[in-house]
């Protein structure tokens, strides 16, 4: 992806990437920026959610950007069409990595109760899915623990590659 | 040490650029948690202390992040765009005077400003850099090759040429004033206490210029640069990762440096207010006073920025142009009008733009005659209205600022559920233990995803489980569905 992890794949797993990996993760999770794109009644309950009674900023992730260049996080809240997966797929693509998904609501899920010739049953035929959270709409506690567990999953995550990795064992660290 | 030498130069400079650096997560982090309070909210409190540590998470995020050049972007144009934004902010710093004369603590020969260059011509090299900024966003909504941008940075360069006009001329009444341009000779003029501000002398001035301020560095009621719903980002719509993040700090910085203009042209510089400039403080440490001051009118300033933000809606276009053609324009001639028309009258005419006299040296007069200059002229009709509204909207907003917040902290504190909510996903029952289910399947055939499966069965007459003819014989709901 980025620079981070060509660093770390030419120094292997040690504890310089380690700790740079935790610290960015850190980061990451911190600052976990949403772009804005709602397109039905899920939608609501998102926007609900950054709003004062529930305040999605005390997370650091109020701040909803209406380019996905500057985007980290797609909440896909709500009804996606057929028509309109393209276009989902798109803002996807333009999203600059490390980008994350969360379907929000059962249509992003799984197509809801819209079993219709025109509308695409769940997103996650089109894009990679993070974190489900279930509910028609789910309530704006339903989305904020989405992205706690997002934060997670986000913690987890790790700069050297599995296949660099894997070559670490056989070589010295730092070699290359 | 010499003043003078260029070690000194330099510490200085690095000084000043590490204030203008510092500045910004500051003022993010301030920004976000001000405009929380102000909407009933809390803003960041998880990442640090009271969030302290969000900008920085920000920071690193968008460093680490895919720097995206899109295809079909004029390639050097669109990667330098950033900086061109971001230096000219920084360049303004250069010029104004953080401190009074000192020598830091005896570390100098003699006394000199926390100010990397005394220049004579002081307020014009900021007018200069700062329409370079215009360029920035110009040139990165140009090359973007996106519509948005590219409208963006259009717009961005009418507004700041348009306003940059009324900026100057209300600049204009105070360089009378005063006699000079130098920056450090306009906050000694004014050295005499808080009554010698020019704000007091020049308010339509001061004013203008704190209006024209926010048009100029693209901030709310004036961000139609990166209007978000009608431009996506406007002129950064493509920037992604360190580059957007330069023009994000270039906005801050211009913020900066545009208050500390109006502090050193309006509300006396360094200058604490009246008494606590000459009694409270030694000699030795007097800058490390004056520097705090200068901070505490600079917050004041970040603080209206944000208050502004978080009460007005954005103008549309046209407004905005006839805003700053048809009202600021006019209002600001006028105002150097009758500046010139008072020095005129009221005082010996050769004296108004002589170097040598600035109005500190005769405190007496200037204010009983030259003040009259600044009454500011009754606004036109139609504009009361709106004005007024506009006071309101600020009062409000301040008083949410200080009301209880609404928001309930979601993990730690949950809401309590209301008696009447059925909304758990489990079988019901009556108070005398019957099944509430008639198994009629009903909720299987709409539930949304699928998640309910039941087989419904006949029931015993004699011991029924539901009030119904059938109940639920198997009743599954399946939450990972
Ligand atoms: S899950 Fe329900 S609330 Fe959400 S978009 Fe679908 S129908 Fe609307
Ligand atoms: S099957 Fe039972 S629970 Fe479902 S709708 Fe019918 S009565 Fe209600």
């Amino acid at each position: 992806m980025g620079l981070e992890h060509e660093i770390a794949n030419a120094l292997g797993e040690n504890i310089i990437t380690t700790s740079m990996e935790s610290a960015i993760n850190w980061c990451r999770k911190n600052s976990i920026w949403p772009v804005t794109l709602g397109l039905s009644c899920c939608a609501i309950e998102m926007m609900a959610t950054g709003a004062s009674r529930y305040d999605l900023a005390r997370f650091g992730s109020e701040v909803f950007r209406p380019s996905p260049r500057q985007a980290d996080l797609m909440i896909v809240a709500g009804t996606v069409t057929k028509k309109m997966a393209p276009v989902v797929k798109r803002v996807y693509e333009q999203m600059a990595e490390p980008r994350w998904v969360i379907a929000m609501g059962a249509c992003s899920s799984c197509g809801g109760m819209y079993n219709v010739y025109s509308v695409l049953q769940g997103i996650d035929q089109v894009i990679p899915v993070d974190i489900y959270v279930p509910g028609c709409p789910p309530r704006p506690e339903a989305l904020i623990y989405g992205i706690m567990q997002l934060q997670k999953k986000i913690e987890e995550e790790r700069l050297v590659s599995p296949q660099a990795r894997a070559a670490g064992d056989l070589q010295p660290a730092l070699s290359a | 040490m010499n003043p003078d030498s260029g070690v000194v130069v330099f510490i200085k400079a690095a000084v000043v650029l590490l204030i203008a650096l510092l500045a910004v997560p500051i003022a993010v982090w301030f920004e976000r948690r001000v405009i929380a309070l102000l909407q009933d909210r809390l803003g960041p409190n998880r990442v640090g202390p009271a969030g302290i540590l969000q900008p920085i998470a920000d920071a690193v995020k968008l460093m680490f992040k895919e720097n995206v050049v899109v295809s079909g972007a004029d390639s050097m144009v669109y990667k330098l765009a950033p900086a061109f934004a971001m230096v000219p902010s920084l360049l303004a710093f250069t010029v104004i005077p953080f401190t009074g004369p000192t020598d830091f603590f005896g570390w100098l020969s003699a006394p000199t400003r926390l100010q990397v260059a005394d220049l004579n011509i002081g307020l014009l090299f900021i007018f200069a850099a700062s329409s370079l900024s215009v360029y920035g966003v110009c040139l990165g909504g140009w090359s973007s090759n996106n519509k948005w941008s590219l409208l963006g940075g259009m717009r961005s360069s009418a507004q700041m040429v348009s306003y940059e006009i009324t900026l100057g001329l209300s600049v204009l009444g105070v360089l009378m004033i005063s006699g000079t341009i130098s920056l450090s000779g306009i906050v000694e003029a004014q050295s005499a206490g808080v009554w010698h501000w020019y704000v007091w002398k020049q308010p339509l001035a001061f004013a203008l210029f704190v209006a024209a301020m926010f048009a100029e560095t693209n901030r709310l009621p004036f961000d139609l640069p990166e209007a978000e719903s009608e431009l996506t980002g406007g002129y950064h719509t493509e920037y992604s990762s360190l580059r957007f993040a330069l023009f994000f700090m270039g906005e801050y910085a211009a913020m900066f440096a545009m208050s500390a203009l109006a502090i050193t042209l309006f509300l006396g510089g360094y200058h604490a207010p009246a008494l606590w400039n000459v009694t409270l403080v030694p000699e030795s440490v007097a800058w490390l006073w004056q520097l705090g001051w200068f901070i505490v009118k600079a917050l004041a300033f970040l603080f209206l920025f944000v208050w502004v933000r978080g009460s007005w809606p954005r103008l549309r276009y046209d407004q905005l142009m006839a805003l700053g053609w048809k009202v600021f324009l006019p209002l600001a001639l006028l105002n150097l009008l009758l500046t010139a028309g008072v020095m005129t009258v009221f005082d010996r005419p050769s004296l108004g733009l002589n170097p040598v006299r600035s109005c500190s040296l005769s405190p007496r007069w200037d204010f009983g005659l030259r003040g009259r200059a600044g009454h500011a002229p009754p606004a036109p009709r139609k504009e009361d209205g709106v004005i007024l509204e506009l006071a309101k909207g600020l009062a409000i907003t301040f008083r949410h600022m200080l009301q209880k917040k609404v928001t309930v902290q979601y993990p730690e504190e949950l809401r309590p559920r209301a008696p009447y909510y059925r909304g758990l996903h489990k079988l019901q029952r009556y108070a005398d233990g019957l099944e509430r289910c008639v198994g009629c399947a009903l909720c299987a055939a709409v539930c949304p995803s699928d998640a309910i499966y039941l087989e419904a069965e006949e029931n015993d007459p004699n011991d029924p489980v539901s009030p119904g003819e059938r109940y639920a014989k198997v009743y599954v709901i399946n939450e990972l569905r």
